[in-house]
C-alpha cells in the first residue's frame, strides 16, 4: 500500500513536481508504478519542467472537472471550459510545446490528453500541403521524381479545391 | 551513460541517445514513431490522407496500411452526402446532383462518371460503405470510390450452360470494419426458371473471380433483386409479398426475411423506401399519401418493428405547393414527395429524414418534426422539364461515405 497520497516528478532538467497521487493516476504509467510501490522516492521523467508543469497542470483541471460533473455550477464549469479553449490555443501556436507534450502523453499514458492533442495536430496539418508537412516534421522526400507523380496521379484531385 | 536512462520508455531513448549525440527535435521523434503518428493521421479527414501519401514512403506505408484503414473505418463518421440521379432527364449518361450532408460545404466530386469512356455513360447501381457498383455499357460492371477516384472493372459474370442474360439484380457486398475485400453478387433468370430456380453468381475481390453459388435461390415473385441493401451482414431484397430473401454474405446461405403485414384491402405490400443508416434497415410504407410508418428490421430476422410514425400534415402547411389539389386526398398521389434517405445518427434524437418536395429537398427532424431545407433544387442548375415534377427518387439517391477503401 501507498504510504503517501502525493508522488514526486522530476523533470529532465532537474525540478521537482509534487503532485496529489489522485490527479497523477491519470497516467498509466504512473498509475503503475504507483500500484507497484514504485512511486516513493523520486520519479526521473525525460521531460522537461515546462512541458511536465503543463501536463500536471492538465490533469489537475481535468481531476477537477471529473470530481465536480455532478455538481450543477454553471460558473465553474463555464471556467473550464475557457481554460481548456486557452490550453488548445496556447498549444496549437507553439509547436514545441505541442510535439513536446504529445511525446510527453504517448510516455506517460494519458489517453484523453494524447487524444485531444493528436486531434489539435491533425486539425493543424490538414491543410498543409506534402511539402510543409515535411517541412514541419523534418522528413526527406525519398520518393524519386516518377515516384511521386505515380502517388499523386493516383489521386490527382485531392490537390486540387 | 546507458545504464542511466534503462528506466525510460523507447521513445524517451531515442529522444536523448543518440550515438551521434545529435538531439533530434520533438517534431522529427514523433516522425519516427509509427504509433503516435497514428493516432494523428486517423483524425484527418481522407482528402487531406490522400494527400499526404506523397509526403514520403514511409506515410505512404503507414496510410496504405491495411490494418490503418480498417481502423479509420470503424470511427463512425457522418455521411457526407447524396448522389442523386435526375431520373427525369436522361436515360443513357446519367447525370447526377449532389446533396451535401455535412457540416461543412462542400462541391460535388462529380457530375457524370467518366473514369472509363464509356458511350452508355456509367450509371451508379449501390452505393455500399464508401464504394460504389457502377454499370456501364456492353454488361460491364465496375467498383468505384468516389472519394480516392479509383475504380475497377469486374470481369463480366460467366453465362451460358443453360443461363440466360436476364439479369434480375447485381448487389454489392462490402464492410471495411470486417474485411477490406468485397464481394458482388448476381442474381439472373436461367432455363431452370420455370422450375422457379434463379441463378447466383458471387464475385469475389480477393479472389479476383466468380463463382456459381452452391445452394438453390427460389424465385417467388414480388422480390425487386434490383435494390438489394446490404446490412448484418448480408444482401436483403424487399419484396411486395409477405416473405423475402436475403444472402448471408459471409455463409453464403440464402435465407428467408419476413415483410410487414399487409393491410386489410391490398393484395400486395407497397414501399416508397427501402434502405440502411448507420446499421439500421428501413423499410417505409405507402398505403396513403400520409401518415406512413418507418419500419426497422430486428437484426436477428424476427420481424419489423414500427420506428417511426411519420404524419406530413406539418410539410404540407409549410409547402403548400406540394399538395396536389387536383386529386382526391385518398388517392397515394395527394402529395408531391418522394423520400430520398432515412439518415440515423449516433445520437438517435439527430435522426432525420431526406424529402424531396417539388424543387427542393428537405431535412424532416424525426424527433421534433422540424423542417429545414438543404437543397434548392432550381438553384442547382438542374430544373425539372416539368417545373412541378420530382427529379430523385429514393432508388437513385445514393450514400456518399468518404472512404480509403481500395476497389
Amino acid at each position: 500500500m501507498a504510504t503517501t497520497s502525493t508522488v514526486k516528478l522530476r523533470s529532465g532538467d532537474n525540478e521537482v513536481f509534487e503532485v496529489e497521487k489522485q490527479v497523477m493516476i491519470q497516467s498509466g504509467t504512473i498509475r503503475n508504478m504507483i500500484e507497484d510501490d514504485a512511486a516513493d522516492g523520486e520519479i526521473p521523467l525525460q521531460i522537461s519542467s515546462r512541458n511536465l508543469a503543463k501536463v500536471v497542470e492538465w490533469c489537475k483541471c481535468m481531476q477537477h472537472r471529473d470530481r465536480n460533473n455532478n455538481n450543477d455550477n454553471k460558473e465553474e464549469e463555464e471556467e473550464e471550459e475557457e481554460w481548456e479553449k486557452k490550453f488548445d490555443e496556447e498549444v496549437s501556436e507553439d509547436k514545441d510545446l505541442h510535439f513536446g507534450l504529445l511525446l510527453a502523453a504517448n510516455y506517460l499514458e494519458i489517453p484523453a490528453l494524447l487524444h485531444r492533442l493528436c486531434q489539435l495536430a491533425a486539425d493543424i496539418v490538414k491543410g498543409k500541403t506534402p511539402e510543409e508537412i515535411r517541412r514541419t516534421f523534418n522528413i526527406k522526400k525519398d520518393f524519386t521524381p516518377e515516384e511521386e507523380e505515380a502517388v499523386m496521379d493516383e489521386h490527382g484531385w485531392a490537390f486540387h479545391d | 551513460m546507458p545504464s542511466t536512462i534503462t528506466t525510460i520508455t523507447n521513445s524517451i531513448i531515442r529522444f536523448t541517445s543518440s550515438s551521434q549525440n545529435y538531439q533530434q527535435s520533438p517534431s522529427e521523434v514523433i516522425a519516427n514513431l509509427d504509433d503516435l503518428l497514428t493516432e494523428i493521421l486517423i483524425c484527418l479527414p481522407i482528402k487531406s490522407l490522400l494527400k499526404f501519401k506523397s509526403v514520403s514512403k514511409h506515410w505512404l506505408s503507414l496510410i496504405s496500411n491495411p490494418v490503418f484503414c480498417r481502423r479509420l473505418s470503424l470511427i463512425r463518421k457522418p455521411i457526407t452526402g447524396l448522389f442523386v440521379d435526375r431520373v427525369a432527364l436522361k436515360v443513357n449518361n446519367p447525370e447526377y446532383d449532389f446533396i451535401n450532408l455535412d457540416s461543412k460545404p462542400s462541391s460535388p466530386p462529380f457530375r457524370t462518371l467518366t473514369f472509363v469512356n464509356d458511350s452508355y455513360g456509367i450509371q451508379i447501381l449501390q452505393s455500399c460503405n464508401g464504394l460504389l457498383l457502377c454499370s456501364g455499357g456492353h454488361g460491364n460492371y465496375y467498383i468505384c470510390n468516389p472519394s480516392t477516384n479509383q475504380y475497377r472493372l469486374l470481369p463480366q459474370p460467366p453465362v451460358g450452360g443453360g443461363v440466360s442474360r436476364s439479369i434480375l439484380g447485381v448487389n454489392l457486398a462490402f464492410d471495411p470494419s470486417k474485411s477490406s475485400y468485397y464481394k458482388v453478387v448476381y442474381v439472373g433468370a436461367c432455363d431452370s426458371f420455370l422450375d422457379g430456380q434463379l441463378h447466383m453468381e458471387i464475385y469475389s475481390s480477393e479472389t479476383g473471380d466468380w463463382r456459381l453459388y452452391g445452394g438453390t435461390l427460389p424465385a417467388p415473385s414480388g422480390i425487386n433483386f434490383n435494390t438489394g441493401v446490404f446490412w448484418n451482414g448480408a444482401i436483403n431484397w424487399e419484396s411486395s409479398s409477405e416473405t423475402s430473401l436475403y444472402f448471408d454474405v459471409d455463409k453464403e446461405k440464402v435465407k428467408e426475411m419476413p415483410m410487414p403485414p399487409i393491410p386489410d384491402g391490398w393484395d400486395r405490400g407497397i414501399y416508397q423506401y427501402f434502405g440502411e443508416s448507420g446499421g439500421h434497415l428501413h423499410l417505409i410504407d405507402f398505403y396513403g399519401a400520409s401518415p406512413f410508418i418507418v419500419y426497422e428490421m430486428r437484426t436477428d430476422y424476427s420481424g419489423w418493428f414500427v420506428k417511426y410514425h411519420v404524419d406530413l400534415g406539418g410539410v404540407t402547411a409549410a409547402f403548400p405547393e406540394m399538395i396536389r389539389t387536383y386529386r382526391d386526398p385518398q388517392d397515394l398521389d395527394y402529395y408531391e414527395y418522394s423520400i430520398l434517405g432515412v439518415v440515423r445518427e449516433e445520437n438517435d434524437d439527430d435522426s432525420y429524414m431526406l424529402l424531396h418536395l417539388p424543387n427542393k429537398v428537405v431535412h424532416y427532424d424525426l424527433k421534433d418534426n422540424t423542417l429545414k431545407e438543404v437543397l434548392d433544387v432550381a438553384s442547382n442548375g438542374s430544373q425539372a422539364v416539368d417545373a412541378s415534377s420530382l427529379q430523385y427518387r429514393w432508388f437513385g439517391a445514393f450514400q456518399y461515405h468518404k472512404s480509403l477503401a481500395s476497389v
